[in-house]
């Protein structure tokens, strides 16, 4: 899985996760796969991105992505609330792998 | 170094024989406090690669418009006069940026995107305004780099042998950082004083006397764009944040998700912007 954002979408791509509108309503499903149509009515709405199934073709793995995370941080992870934003950037990275 | 040599030399910065003329030319325009938006409209329009340029930064995530804008005097009375002569500069030192250290460029447009989606999430007023301080916070590195070629470069050895930020680096060679030639360029060019402020005290916002709030914005976006490795700012690692600041802003775990979400939404179609810059 892979967060791709709206205007990079294309059609082909296979929705991962379940896009919902501001309401909360399901407006496609897990599984669907995106036309031209359907990206273009998801560009009108207020959507930034859309999880996809299947890797970016350069995509880095997760252990990669977060070993760059560690060197990133080898320094001040540690420090006040500098953990925090570590904690929440890993969490991050580790949803997208799920 | 002499501070006060220093600071006299980069303040005559504009008459070195290596400063791009675009920039020389653009410096004659926009150091003058007073000069007047028609003035400014008509020195961006009678340059076509300026015009594209300031086009395409006006409708970049950087300031997330709604629908695009095609005149530069609609971008003029949208962003106000101070925003416009920041972006003028920002888009003049950038091929300087882009020759003297490799994606601190990349690294200048990050914070600034990442500087008005803080903003926002706080309700600032004139996000713009704090947008454009982001773009400019280094500016400071693009002097120095200008004046002391040499010095600079051993700077960024120095950062890379012993494992030191740049900023500790820039003071074990000259005495002063980035952020005081910054702010004294930034001041002897007319800049509003809210901007020479931001510059200056970036890395240390708690100094901040009478804008705290936008300087903490622009630390912590300084600081968010390096934890994910967008462009590079000369460190191989980032730095800790100033507790103060961090307590000022406030955020929450959930804040601070959007602000990343937010991010990267921008900086992919930033990606796309950079790539190619006269299309």
């Amino acid at each position: 899985m892979r967060r791709v954002s709206i205007g990079d979408l294309q059609a082909g791509m296979v929705v991962a996760k379940p896009i919902t509108n501001e309401a909360g309503m399901v407006m496609l499903s897990e599984g669907a796969a995106l036309t031209d149509s359907l990206i273009r009515r998801l560009g009108s709405m207020e959507i930034g991105h859309v999880f996809v199934e299947g890797d970016a073709p350069d995509a880095k793995s997760r252990d990669e992505r977060l070993a760059d995370l560690e060197m990133r941080f080898r320094k001040t992870g540690q420090e006040k609330y500098m953990d925090t934003i570590k904690k929440v950037l890993k969490a991050r990275i580790e949803e997208v792998y799920k | 170094m002499d501070p006060k040599l220093l600071r006299a030399q980069i303040e005559r910065i504009d008459t070195l024989p290596t400063i791009p003329s675009v920039l020389k030319k653009l410096l004659a325009v926009i150091e003058n406090p007073k000069v007047s938006l028609t003035e400014v409209g008509n020195f961006i329009q009678s340059d076509p690669v300026l015009t594209s340029r300031v086009l395409k930064m006006v409708n970049s995530p950087i300031y997330g418009f709604p629908g695009r804008i095609s005149a530069v005097q609609q971008a003029l009375i949208l962003l106000g006069l101070n925003v416009v002569r920041g972006l003028l500069l920002g888009v003049s030192v950038f091929e300087v940026m882009q020759k003297s250290m490799v994606g601190l460029w990349e690294h200048s447009l990050g914070c600034a995107i990442a500087a008005r989606i803080i903003a926002k999430k706080k309700n600032i007023s004139e996000p713009e305004e704090i947008s454009i301080a982001g773009l400019l916070h280094d500016i400071g590195k693009v002097v120095m780099i200008l004046r002391y070629k040499e010095e600079y470069e051993e700077v960024i050895k120095e950062a890379e042998t012993k494992d030191l930020l740049i900023i500790e680096a820039e003071k074990s060679i000259f005495d002063i950082t980035h952020a005081d030639s910054g702010s004294w360029i930034a001041k002897r060019w007319n800049f509003p004083q809210s901007l020479v402020e931001i510059i200056e005290y970036h890395h240390k916002p708690s100094l901040s006397r009478s804008l705290p709030m936008q300087t903490a914005i622009v630390h912590l976006a300084d600081l968010l764009t390096r934890s994910v490795g967008f462009g590079f700012s000369g460190d191989n690692h980032v730095p800790a944040v100033n507790p103060a600041a961090w307590e000022l802003l406030n955020l929450s775990d959930a804040d601070l998700r959007d602000i990343f979400d937010e991010m990267d939404d921008a900086f992919s179609e930033a990606e796309a912007f950079l790539i190619g810059d006269e299309s």
